[in-house]
């Protein structure tokens, strides 16, 4: 039986805005469920606007942020369960590791970064300090293209771009976690250089056996690396799938708008689509969080939340258009309830 | 833009002829606590106006300084070291010396960060009054001052409809209005009095690519009621694609190419600029992409040759003794480089 690498169960997050007698409810996660089971290490991607919700369910994930209602297991165990004996700090940080968007705002200034490589591998990874922390760090290194000499005693600002963020893949690679969640890893990088650290994580997929958590805005370089995709607006799953299919083949109308608004080359555009203005009013739709901008919206779209349709096997799709006449009513009463 | 844009801008439209910009061998330099780095370096070019010109490039190439040192907004710990940038409207010729007197009017800028552009404190209406020149409060300015600054708001009214934007904008703070509108607003500022020419350093690159691709249309669409020159700097290929006509490749503090953007991309002339294209990664494309190697050279140390040889799968002797000149290899197509793609 193929494992659980993550899963993902109706996450709610309410960011509560405001003073007490005008009070502002932002459904920063409204109901998030996904899961991905597989025998090999995968990448799953993150696709979203700002203010989808990405962030807020990788703080989710690394325990930053406490979610109303909802659970998290990776690899099977436990990370996010209310009422349950839920994994240990000091287990999570070995399973569970981040990278950050901005390497030069993730490291302090003031300090030599291989004094995190090496906190890492005594804190985390519990090794003693000397020869065999030392050992492990440059061991992690090399596997990243750098050597123990290029890092030891510099500052962030003595590093590129691109180097300084893969001492921080090399910092998360040390406990040797199953899962790194990265946050906007390469947006930072020039063009140029970013593929470069996207093969390197296709690279750390294979060797370490690691999974990882892309969250980016970016579809190109998502599609090039991941192996499934969910797409968030507004902070609910609009589609979920292999990354292949759903960006070959979008079935949601707003995957369909992202994928048309990529500036690609070798596709001009044609025609301006309707842009939103009223954000935070979209955020406490009862309905579909789309039925604002959607081309396709029917009346039932700003008044019943969409149920998952599994068009196929390991696809879902959030949205009424998918329905079967005779799922309506299921899906109706999912909604209302 | 609507239909009526035409009668609005017709009396603008007919009045532009010629604008151009020409570049001869400028040196912008940053003094810096480690000395003085040319992040601009010796760069020499003529650009026809007219239609949207893209500046490419990787961070640190100098491809926001350019555009600093076009805007004449050259300050401290920036100057022009080397040098003259001339523009030529309707043949009244501006030099840097000279164009802070055209500012806002016939020449404007839209920056990166809406946010740190516009006055927190005050609403977008005052911040559009303000631009034309009513920065008076309406006690000292008498009947006369105040029904001018009537009539310049409903002209602003009706502007903001012609660009699709919800006139309710007028009456917020800048923090109250999400980042893409914000953004359209600072085009709505800067595009307002009709100007010759619209600098825009990296306008879409902290937005989302929805809204991106909505105020890149908006700009297109400007660009095409106004029939003005629009000079767009982004390291985003795929934008450049979408929007630009001509474009300008920048490696390293030079100008390294220079043609219709379509023919760039579909034969590029520089090794480097063939690179950038190939690195893209696409959806649907399932090849796989090797990023460049190597990183560019320090320009706080000496440089000799072309600065890309390092680098350059085609590097000869030649290229590391002697640099490159921008030279036209076929009409309106140019590039440094002694061994240049077929």
């Amino acid at each position: 039986m193929p494992r659980t690498i993550l899963n993902v169960e109706g996450i709610h997050k309410i960011y509560s805005l405001g003073s007490f007698f005008k009070r502002l409810r932002i459904n920063a996660l409204d109901d998030v469920s996904f899961s991905v089971e597989s025998d090999d290490p995968v990448v799953i991607s993150l696709i979203g606007e700002s203010g989808s919700g990405k962030t807020t369910l990788l703080k989710v994930l690394l325990r930053l942020v406490e979610p109303n209602r909802g659970r998290i297991d990776v690899e099977d165990r436990p990370i996010v369960a209310a009422g349950e004996r839920t994994l240990p700090d000091d287990e999570l940080l070995r399973l569970v590791q981040p990278i950050f968007q901005n390497p030069f705002e993730a490291f302090n200034a003031y300090r030599t970064v291989d004094k995190y490589l090496r906190d890492t591998a005594v804190l985390v990874n519990r090794l003693a300090r000397g020869h065999e922390a030392e050992g492990a760090i440059d061991e992690t290194l090399e596997s990243v293209g750098l050597h123990y000499g290029d890092v030891v005693g510099k500052y962030p600002n003595q590093f590129s771009g691109g180097e300084l963020q893969r001492v921080s893949v090399a910092r998360a690679l040390i406990p040797r976690p199953k899962l790194i969640v990265a946050d906007e890893p390469v947006s930072m990088i020039d063009a140029s250089l970013r593929m470069n650290i996207v093969n390197l994580f296709r690279k750390i997929k294979q060797e370490f056996a690691t999974s990882f958590l892309y969250i980016t805005h970016d579809l190109a370089t998502a599609y090039y690396i991941s192996d499934y995709i969910a797409i968030l607006y507004r902070g609910c799953v609009m589609e979920f799938g292999a990354a292949a299919d759903v960006l070959r083949r979008p079935l949601h109308p707003y995957t369909q708008l992202l994928l048309d608004s990529v500036p690609q080359v070798g596709v001009k555009w044609t025609a301006r689509e309707k842009m939103s203005d009223l954000e935070t009013t979209e955020y406490a739709f009862a309905g579909c969080k789309f039925a604002n901008r959607c081309p396709h919206a029917m009346p039932r779209c700003r008044s019943v939340r969409p149920a998952a349709i599994r068009p196929k096997k390991g696809r879902e799709v959030y949205c009424h258009l998918y329905a079967e006449p005779r799922d309506q009513t299921d899906s109706e009463a999912v909604g209302v309830g | 833009m609507k239909s009526n844009a035409t009668h609005v801008h017709g009396e603008a439209a007919s009045r532009r002829e010629t604008v151009d910009i020409s570049l001869r061998d400028v040196v912008g330099t940053y003094t810096t606590v480690r000395g003085t780095v040319n992040a601009v370096d010796g760069v020499s070019l003529d650009i026809a106006g007219g239609g949207i010109i893209g500046v490419a490039g990787e961070s640190g190439c100098g491809k926001t300084t350019l555009l600093k040192l076009l805007y004449g907004n050259v300050e401290y710990p920036l100057s022009l070291t080397r040098g003259s940038i001339r523009f030529n409207l309707d043949g009244m010729p501006i030099t840097h010396e000279t164009i802070r007197r055209y500012w806002f009017r016939r020449i404007a800028y839209i920056p990166q960060s809406s946010m740190s552009s516009l006055n927190p404190v005050i609403r977008i209406r005052k911040q559009f009054l303000d631009r034309a020149g009513y920065s008076q409060d309406n006690v000292f300015q008498g009947a006369r001052g105040r029904r001018q600054q009537r009539e310049t708001l409903e002209r602003v009214r009706q502007y903001l409809r012609e660009l699709d934007l919800p006139v309710e904008v007028l009456d917020s703070f800048p923090h109250q209005l999400s980042g893409g509108m914000r953004q359209r607003v600072m085009v709505a500022l800067a595009t307002f009095f009709h100007p010759d020419i619209i600098l825009a350093d990296e306008p879409t690159t902290a937005l989302d690519v929805v809204v991106q691709k909505g105020i890149l249309l908006l700009l297109a669409e400007v660009q095409e009621a106004l029939r003005n020159t629009i000079l767009i700097v982004t390291h985003d290929m795929g934008v450049h694609y979408q929007l630009t006509h001509r474009m300008v490749i920048m490696y390293a503090a030079k100008i390294v190419e220079y043609g219709p953007t379509e023919e760039v991309f579909s034969r590029p002339l520089h090794p480097y600029t063939k690179m950038l294209i190939e690195s893209l990664p696409k959806v649907g494309d399932d090849r796989v992409r090797q990023g460049a190697k190597g990183k560019p050279p320090s320009l706080y140390s000496e440089l000799r040759g072309c600065r890309y040889a390092p680098r350059c799968p085609k590097a000869q002797a030649i290229c590391r003794k002697q640099e490159p000149e921008l030279a036209e290899l076929s009409p309106g197509r140019r590039a440094a480089c002694f061994f240049p793609e077929e």
